[in-house]
């Protein structure tokens, strides 16, 4: 056993309804899809259901249920109504959200999160609080198990590299078995793309090594327009504590009563957010709000901290010591804090390194509230897409967006499928794709083309240069270094198995997504949201209340501007 | 250490679903034993998902309190 070393032979699967993606919007979308008595065929390219954002997720639906779901809203807040929600997310988004699509989401987001209870998913009410690490597997696993209950197949470990167009519409896509190496060529009547985002373009994130933005790069290669790209979130809480994992839980009780320390011991977040009470209360009342919704201005304090000098070791302190025991068993997500994320670390005798890491993108594929994108057939759902949460997202509106949009996006594909025909991809098209794999996995062995170390030099380039302070100096610093990237390492890129290729190909696609999202970043020459420009502090609503728009113009990436779509709320300035 | 993963040498068929279901990925196959072997366990976040996904239930995850 063990990997394949070359590409084996080609094998041709033919379904209805093809989503490529098992996270939370995918299997909705599988659900959706099925009841419409379709052949539904879910792809991911690691295993259903668990290794995605969704499952790593801190488990909360922020949705307008109030006195139902106590437990979570303690942690994110309840909206009182759907027309509460929708105002909050629009303002949160600074008007930078498509209007139409924020509303289908606090509207029906009340239904479509209590019917998870009929697919099985239990605790739903309080989810962070019974389910332990990962909060996600609470409703991954039951859902992975309903998916199969109800005959929608699967195939794990298929990698797809690209869709296949044929005219205007989606013909399917190609890929290959990264396990038996065989390629993959999928026919379909609809596709529904719910890959997710792109975290692993940075070298500091929270998200599984899945994330490497490849659903972006495949829509772009097939033509499609991505919406503000410019728009990554961080979150702030992420350790970073040499041998400890890189990772958060800003749900943990205990972690609401830490103080953000510089390396001075200067209790520094009251410089950057106005205390409503006193340093020393629990977050939300010090502050007058929990971390999950003002998680882009914490992450902009410790960036400046560490920028002006008075970080250590590139981050600063977190500290933890006077936190009475019971705070540390107050809640699963503390025992976790405790017994897994600081194994083997006192942070009684010493405050333990945090900074933040990428937790998502904002930006992506641009849909209408039916799921459509530009290409007949294709559907998106989830974080590939762009423009529901604006550029910045409130705290528990990411699962909220996977289950109203994994939905509809199933639901469009299946009455796409029931009227439309399949389409037989060209078979040069699926030569080329081939070939274009076996280059790779032919390609000599150069120090310049391995694609491990290719991905440590962009994740540190995009962390420095277009993460949370950005300056045009240093994203024109940034677009020139992929440039030379693009040009000198991409075509030496060798692969010596089918693994080492998904990695060389989820490097062409992080590179391709890099470019998008700093190109978008210079373009964007004001500061809104998570996305800050150091030359450019202020939001400019006169010029930039506008989408950036990236898309292929030939062999070169074009860019421009878009208005949003503002149906009932307009910004006061 | 708080996370202890113990895997089953007997047990492994190195058909490499760990790599595919571990988020950091924390797994590599021995290429000399063929068999799954852990190369970053410090980054381990005990979500079990290699327990949930091996098809041989040849790896075990236990995670043990600590007291601070």
């Amino acid at each position: 056993m063990g990997t394949k070393k070359s590409l084996g032979k080609t094998r041709e699967i033919k379904t209805d309804v093809l989503i490529i993606g098992s996270g939370l919007a995918g299997l909705r979308a599988a659900i959706e899809a099925r009841k419409y008595g379709l052949d539904v065929l879910v792809l991911d390219k690691a295993v259903t259901a668990l290794n995605n954002s969704s499952a790593f997720s801190g488990g909360c639906f922020k949705t307008a249920l109030p006195g139902i779901l106590g437990a979570m809203g303690r942690y994110i807040g309840i909206p009182r109504s759907p027309e509460e929600h929708f105002k909050a997310t629009v303002e949160y988004g600074e008007f930078l959200n498509d209007q139409r699509v924020v509303e289908t989401m606090a509207v029906e987001g009340p239904a479509r999160v209590l019917e998870l209870q009929d697919f099985g998913v239990e605790h739903w009410s309080d989810l962070n609080l019974t389910v332990p690490f990962p909060h996600g597997k609470g409703y991954m696993k039951p859902l992975a198990d309903k998916i199969k209950a109800l005959g929608i197949k699967t195939y794990q470990r298929a990698f797809i590299t690209d869709l296949v167009r044929k005219g205007d519409a989606v013909a399917g896509a190609v890929g290959f078995d990264v396990f038996r190496g065989d390629f993959l060529l999928f026919s379909a009547k609809s596709v529904v793309l719910a890959t997710g985002g792109g975290g692993e373009i940075y070298r500091r994130n929270d998200t599984p090594y899945t994330i490497t933005g490849d659903g972006f790069a495949m829509a772009y290669r097939a033509g499609l327009d991505l919406i503000n790209m410019e728009i990554t979130m961080f979150e702030p809480y992420v350790q970073a504590e040499p041998g400890l994992p890189m990772m958060d839980r800003h749900e943990a009780e205990v972690e609401f009563y830490g103080v953000l320390k510089n390396r001075n011991g200067e209790d520094f977040l009251p410089l950057y957010i106005p205390l409503k009470g006193r340093p020393d209360e629990r977050f939300d009342e010090a502050y007058g709000t929990w971390v999950p919704d003002i998680r882009e201005r914490i992450s902009r304090a410790m960036a400046t901290e560490v920028s002006e000098g008075r970080g250590d070791r590139g981050a600063v302190l977190f500290d933890l010591s006077k936190i009475p025991e019971e705070k540390w068993n107050a809640d699963l997500a503390s025992l976790y804090v405790r017994d897994i994320l600081l194994r083997g670390f006192n942070p009684r005798e010493k405050p333990v390194h945090v900074f933040p890491g990428c937790i998502c993108f904002l930006g992506g594929v641009r849909i209408n509230p039916d799921c459509e994108t530009d290409i007949r057939g294709l559907f998106a759902a989830g974080e590939v897409v762009g423009g529901v949460h604006g550029a910045a997202r409130l705290g528990g509106n990411a699962l909220t967006d996977c289950v109203v949009f994994g939905a509809r996006s199933g639901r469009s594909a299946a009455q796409y499928a029931l009227k439309g025909k399949m389409l037989n991809p060209s078979s040069r098209e699926i030569r080329t794709q081939g070939d274009g794999l076996r280059a790779i996995l032919e390609r000599p062995e150069s120090p310049e083309g391995n694609p491990t170390s290719v991905k440590e030099e962009i994740k540190s380039l995009m962390f420095d240069r277009v993460g949370i302070l950005r300056d045009g100096k240093g994203l024109e610093t940034a677009l020139e270094a992929l440039k030379n990237i693009q040009k000198d390492v991409l075509p030496k890129l060798f692969a010596r198995n089918m693994r080492q290729l998904k990695e060389a190909v989820e490097l062409k696609n992080m590179i391709l997504v890099s470019e998008m999202v700093t190109r978008a970043a210079l373009f964007r020459t004001e500061s809104r949201g998570d996305h800050y420009r150091k030359d450019f502090p202020k939001k400019d609503n006169k010029h930039w209340l506008k989408h950036v728009v990236v898309s292929p113009k030939g062999e070169r990436m074009g860019i421009k501007t878009q208005p949003v779509t503002l149906t009932r709320l307009y910004p006061q300035t | 250490m708080a996370v202890k993963i113990v895997i089953d040498e007997e047990k492994c068929t190195g058909d490499e679903f760990c790599i595919d279901g571990c988020p950091i990925p924390c797994y590599e196959i021995n290429g000399a034993t063929g068999k799954a072997m852990l190369i970053r366990e410090a980054e381990c976040l005990g979500c079990k998902n290699c327990e949930d996904v091996c098809p041989t239930g040849a790896i075990a995850v236990e995670i043990i309190e600590e007291r601070k």
